[in-house]
């Protein structure tokens, strides 16, 4: 029972959500008898866990992993369940858009987005598990589907281009006659689209081309109209990051423009006038296993739906304190976090503890409201700092010679904006006591609380045995393992006055190299740009 | 944790102070305001935007610098604390009433920009229609309107800050006082146990 909560949580981590209860309850049942010829012939799950396992599954332990890695973008959306050999695998669609079972569907590891049977084999486990029990062959009952589906992806694929073509013909055509016959080339040198004019785009890496469409945001629509959409797995990445790449970069420019009306397919060249035409399979399956609910003839992805979808590309999880339930993101956080100007964990922060979040991701914060501006700019440099931190910490990580990404924790939280967690290494970072600059060490495996404070050097001097005597207050006996207040070394002047040191008890002063100044240049440059994005 | 609120404070400043000298960079309070209505109408005329938002910036970081200087070596300045509990509305009132003074600053056949200044002359500046107000009695003109008008929402929603703040507005008219609006650091607003 043990071994298998163990494994379970294993499996749990790698698809970084939950599997459906009946099946846990399944894994948690004691194990079939393997030596009976009849279970060995019929079904032997891939998390299946016998006690001498020791919490590893017991058959194909590396499947699960490796088609995990083969498939990255949709993980926490595809559970394989059983290996049925050809590279075909019966699957849990966890984010199944429907209330109802999590249902069991078919998957081919060796095909792109676009030739994917993805048909249905069971409403959910147990009537999956049972029809096995009973002789049902997943393969046998589809297997005209299989072959109807790749013959389907071809076509689709080769009409896709097409339209790609004729488009990108029609461009650099139209291109030459307005720009004095010069070429359009990617030098820089060549009068960018406008935002409302159309554009090819290709989604290369190095060499790889892994896709290409043509887009444009229509203002009088009020939607993005996009044409040519075609994206072609590379074998040196994982499976469906072509779609996923390219989606993302159209939802991102959505966000951007604002578009009420979501995003549209066309095809207007071959016919010499605007049609609509039906969602790239990909996209469509892409998307609804993504949990949106989307037909297969569906012609558009609604303003919702591109919403619901960015947030699911984008990394940012806020758990509302209160409800315990994960607060909906805005658009435009995804936004910033996609166009790299915040990064998720400071969007996060942004969301829990600034009272103008959404006016500021929104563009709403302006120049000339002074106090407003001043609160958000405030915020925005404890996020900085928090930012500083974070490479702080990675450094100390780097010189150990261990691998390990520290994440942030959010528990317990009791001061905004820092940096808990739990250390696997023993770190040495840069700090401060009576004598000047000396090293302070987080020991392995305990917890530490590293509080951003981004001070001028008069405001140290004045405000320091303060707030120091406030975390204290604060944190009380139930202070962290390692407790530090992290402060712009500029701003100590190197140097900590002998009543301050009595005043620390439990915490340490750590610095950092970066300057007040440039903390707050930061936070000001980052305004800027979220500005500067059409908002 | 939820949303942190900032302490909102508003700082009654008497007329002696305001035009004498500071210890820090050698000018006075009434010079930095000046710069800064300059400024202000220099960003409303357009040119180099950039520059002039920079130019803004620093004349109140500027501000910001001197002004805890100024209330610890003055006892006269009189300090007004927006209650924790009203904060959230008191930014809402103040979105709003940015929004209003932008209209009324730059015309109404101009695009809406808004615009709320935070440092507030003791007397009326020349009327002519190019200087946008920025002082008190003008102000506190603005705030007695926008509460006589009974059909806006925004203003029955935030009745009370508004009018919290045309109290203290009108206290500041009757001694001819300055106003200078201030922010208190995040951490300074998270609990009650210490007064920075």
């Amino acid at each position: 029972m043990e071994n298998n909560l163990t494994g379970i949580s294993l499996i749990e981590k790698q698809l970084a959500t939950q599997l459906p209860d009946d099946y846990r309850q399944f894994l948690l049942a004691p194990p079939p008898d393997i030596t009976d010829p009849l279970i060995e012939n019929s079904i032997v799950p891939l998390h299946f866990y016998p006690p001498e396992s020791k919490g590893e599954p017991y058959r194909f332990p590396n499947i699960v992993g490796q088609f995990l890695r083969e498939w990255h973008p949709l993980r926490g959306a595809l559970c394989p369940v059983e290996y049925l050999g050809e590279g075909l695998f019966a699957c849990l669609h966890l984010l199944d858009p429907y209330d109802r079972p999590v249902p069991v569907v078919l998957w081919d590891v060796t095909a792109d987005l676009m030739e994917q049977p993805f048909c249905m084999l069971a409403l959910d486990w147990p009537h999956y598990y049972t029809a096995r029990l009973n002789g049902f062959s997943p393969i046998e009952a589809n297997f005209n589907d299989l072959r109807h589906c790749r013959i389907k992806g071809e076509l689709n694929f080769e009409k896709s281009v097409e339209v790609f073509e004729s488009f990108s013909k029609w461009f650099h055509d139209q291109y030459q006659n307005q720009n004095q016959n010069d070429v359009f080339e990617h030098d820089g040198l060549n009068r960018m689209p406008r935002y409302d004019e159309w554009r090819p785009e290709r989604f290369c890496v190095h060499d790889h081309l892994l896709g290409v469409m043509g887009y444009r945001f229509s203002p009088l629509a009020g939607r993005i109209e996009v044409t040519g959409f075609v994206t072609k797995d590379h074998t040196n990445y994982a499976r469906g990051s072509a779609t996923c790449a390219l989606l993302t970069s159209l939802l991102t420019e959505w966000a951007k423009q604002s578009a009420p009306a979501g995003i549209v397919f066309v095809d207007q060249w071959r016919n010499y006038h605007p049609k609509t035409v039906s969602l790239p399979v990909e996209v469509a399956l892409f998307a609804y296993l993504q949990g949106i609910p989307m037909r297969s003839d569906a012609y558009e992805l609604k303003a919702d739906d591109c919403q619901a979808l960015l947030t699911r590309l984008t990394p940012i999880v806020v758990k509302d304190s209160q409800h315990s339930a994960f607060k909906k993101i805005s658009d435009k956080a995804c936004l910033l976090v996609q166009k790299q100007v915040l990064l998720p964990h400071q969007v996060e922060d942004l969301i829990r503890f600034c009272p103008l979040a959404e006016p500021l991701f929104k563009g709403q914060i302006h120049m000339h409201e002074q106090i407003r501006l001043n609160i958000v700019l405030e915020h925005l440099q404890l996020s900085f700092m928090a930012r500083v931190i974070e490479q702080v910490l990675n450094l100390a990580v780097a010189s150990t010679n261990f691998s390990c990404v520290l994440e942030k924790g959010d528990s317990n939280q009791q001061m905004p904006y820092c940096w808990e967690g739990i250390s696997p290494v023993s770190l040495q970072l840069k700090g401060l006591d009576v004598s000047g600059p000396a090293l302070s060490t987080i020991s392995a495996g305990t917890s530490f609380c590293l509080i951003p404070w981004p001070v001028n050097k008069s405001d140290f001097s004045l405000k320091s045995f303060t707030f120091i005597q406030y975390i204290n207050a604060l944190y009380g006996k139930n202070h962290p393992d390692f407790l530090a207040v992290v402060v712009p070394e500029e701003s100590t002047g190197n140097h900590l006055p002998e009543y301050l040191a009595k005043s620390l008890g439990n915490i340490t002063i750590v610095t950092v190299t970066e300057t007040y100044q440039e903390i707050k240049k930061s936070a000001w440059q980052a305004f800027q740009k979220i500005n500067q994005l059409r908002s | 944790m939820t949303a942190i609120f900032p302490g909102l404070e508003v700082l009654l400043i008497p007329t002696a102070l305001w035009s004498q000298p500071l210890d820090v960079g050698g000018l006075s309070l009434e010079d930095h305001a000046n710069e800064i209505s300059g400024a202000y109408r220099r960003l409303f005329k357009g040119g180099n935007r950039a520059q002039k938002r920079t130019h803004l910036l620093v004349w109140y970081d500027h501000l910001q610098a001197a002004l805890p200087v100024v209330s610890r070596s003055s006892h006269q300045i009189i300090q007004k604390s927006v209650e924790p509990t009203l904060a959230g509305m008191w930014l809402q009132m103040l979105s709003h009433l940015a929004l209003e003074m932008g209209a009324r600053a730059m015309g109404s056949s101009a695009t809406q920009q808004p615009f709320l200044p935070a440092i507030w002359h003791p007397s009326v500046q020349n009327s002519a229609p190019h200087k946008i107000p920025m002082d008190v009695q003008s102000h506190l003109k603005m705030l007695v309107e926008l509460l006589s008008s009974k059909n806006v929402q925004w203003v029955q929603n935030c009745a009370t800050v508004l009018k919290c703040r045309q109290n203290w507005f009108n206290e500041a008219k009757e001694g001819g006082w300055a106003i200078i609006e201030t922010t208190t650091s995040v951490y300074a607003s998270l609990g009650s146990v210490h007064t920075w």
